[in-house]
């Protein structure tokens, strides 16, 4: 039912993400079987398309050419799915989205290889666009999400992490390439520059409420809806927002200890997310979501009426208000 | 220029490669990694033998080192099993140094360089998948693979900015080094190959390989020199 009101909300881009789809195979097309098999793999696994759509969305705000526009909004998924891939051998994960990962289902150095191919696709179709200020952004964003990938490894099942922490840790996660999703729309589109900058903080806290929602609904949602086991993120030993809330309590602890161990037991995983939903964190994590959603809608209310800027409101709303 | 102004050349950019590359908790989880000097000698050796000075393609040089090294660091992880701290930091090492080279490129605005390298990154994986997923193999299909793997990107570069005269020797002497060390060396191989293919894939481009030794003539004869050091010991045990 969620999925059906995803499409819903982009039925107005239809064409364009019919266009992006067809793009993202062309772009995985490969000589060795095995490469195009684990690229289409990934691709059918589906995904929310969020950063093409971000990508399409803030380039109508300026001169808006599809074809242009989609080479960026390819490379950008692109760059998020080779992330996603090495994320999987990172944390040894055998599921994602339902689906075996690719390291599941092949092995770790298919994996590796897939993400550097699928990667290398991310730059072989942006170096398409001759902008210096294009690849720089780019490129920097892709490091800064690297570096938080790094930073998110030392703090592992490390309890001692601060909200700052958490929040730092989120903004370079997410929120930096959906802000440079509608930075580089606008710029490929050569938008003005105030229109840019807009797009640019959209994007950011609509990202920031997105990783929010993403980490309350690791801890609320059933395995089947998450299409691997609700409360990974603590079992990897990363502490998310509503957890950094009840970290401290004593009857909590025990949980996190032996989640962090990797000897937590199924019944104790069941009870653990029962403690967490119960315990009022998952509540305070949605407030300080909705202060991100506000502050991202603000920045778009000031921004020329359109299509785009309506379908920015609806997309930045379900984004924050879903449940799955 | 003498073999002292060479090693300092060499050694410099290998200095440089490793100062772009630096991230302090990589440096401090996995250490110091190896830049591969035979790579860099050939990057190099084009700008040496032409004493070309021109800060531009010193950067591109970087970059394509900062490639190798990327590709280089992800053939470490273990195909069942990368679940300690060393492996996953080697994953993201292998991701940063990656965005490192695409920086450097961003910066001096190489777009062309960044399609024609793209492209060649992209051959170079679906090369390296075949090599680890196939059961069988044989010595031409080897030595071309590993001739893509070890030798693509500089070849790029050769292409790209019109040192082709360099390409056959580079991409022979790279090819069969890396072939001696999957014969000889004593450390664990990325690729599980049969030593009969690998013996028969060094048979095949040994003659290559001293034709190509035969028409140098063109380098300086330090240049000359090094790759005879380089490349005669390991005639000798093939």
């Amino acid at each position: 039912m969620e999925k059906l009101k995803a499409m819903a909300l982009y039925t107005d881009f239809r064409k364009e993400l019919i266009y992006i789809e067809k793009e993202l195979e062309n772009a995985v097309q490969s000589d060795s079987p095995l490469i195009q098999q684990a690229s289409i793999h990934l691709l059918r696994a589906g995904g929310k398309r969020i950063r093409p759509i971000f990508v399409f969305l803030s380039s109508k705000f300026g001169d808006y050419s599809m074809e242009t526009t989609a080479k960026v909004a390819v490379s950008l998924e692109l760059v998020h799915m080779a992330s996603l891939v090495h994320d999987d051998v990172i944390d040894d994960s055998n599921m994602r989205r339902g689906r075996k990962t690719v390291k599941a289902k092949w092995d770790n150095r298919v994996a590796m290889y897939t993400g550097d191919f699928i990667f290398s696709r991310a730059l072989t179709s942006i170096g398409e666009i001759e902008m210096t200020s294009v690849h720089q952004l780019l490129a920097d964003t892709m490091l800064e999400i690297c570096k938080g990938e790094i930073i998110q490894f030392d703090y592992q099942r490390r309890t001692d992490q601060s909200f700052r922490d958490y929040l730092r840790r989120i903004k370079r996660k997410t929120a930096l390439l959906l802000s440079s999703s509608c930075e580089l729309g606008a710029l490929i589109s050569n938008a003005d520059d105030e229109v840019v900058r807009r797009l640019r903080n959209f994007g950011y806290y609509a990202g920031m409420a997105f990783q929010i929602v993403d980490d309350i609904l690791d801890l609320t949602s059933s395995d089947k809806q998450l299409g691997k086991p609700a409360g990974s993120d603590l079992l990897n030993g990363h502490l998310t927002l509503p957890v950094l809330y009840i970290r401290n309590e004593p009857s909590f602890q025990p949980y996190l200890a032996k989640a962090f161990a990797g000897t937590l037991s199924e019944k104790e995983r069941g009870d653990m997310l029962r403690y967490i939903r119960e315990s009022g964190a998952i509540e305070k994590a949605h407030e300080v979501s909705d202060l991100y959603l506000e502050k991202a809608t603000a920045e778009i209310r000031l921004l020329p009426d359109s299509d785009a800027k309506k379908a920015f409101e609806q997309v930045a709303e379900f984004l924050a208000k879903r449940t799955f | 220029m003498n073999k002292h102004e060479l090693n300092s050349i060499v050694e410099k950019y290998i200095s440089d490669l490793q100062y772009a590359l630096r991230e302090s908790i990589l440096k401090r989880e996995i250490g110091h990694f190896p830049v591969d000097s035979i790579k860099a000698f050939f990057l190099l050796l084009p700008i040496v033998n032409e004493k070309i000075k021109e800060d531009k393609l010193r950067k591109i040089t970087l970059s394509v080192g900062a490639i190798h090294a990327a590709l280089d660091i992800h053939d470490r992880i273990e195909s069942a099993q990368a679940t300690s701290a060393e492996q996953q930091l080697t994953v993201l090492a292998g991701d940063h140094f990656s965005g490192i080279h695409y920086r450097i490129l961003a910066e001096i605005g190489e777009f062309g360089f960044i399609r024609g390298l793209s492209q060649t990154i992209a051959h170079i994986n679906e090369q390296k998948t075949s090599l680890h997923h196939e059961r069988r193999t044989t010595g031409p299909i080897l030595l071309e693979r590993l001739k893509v793997i070890e030798s693509g990107c500089t070849a790029t570069y050769y292409k790209t900015y019109g040192f082709d005269s360099y390409l056959d020797l580079a991409e022979t002497v790279l090819t069969f080094v890396r072939l001696d060390r999957m014969a000889n060396s004593t450390e664990q191989q990325a690729f599980a190959i049969d030593k009969t293919i690998i013996q028969q894939a060094m048979d095949l481009l040994l003659p290559k390989l001293n034709l190509e030794l035969e028409q140098m003539s063109s380098l300086d004869p330090l240049l000359q020199q090094v790759i005879h050091e380089l490349v005669n010991p390991l005639k000798s045990l093939s």
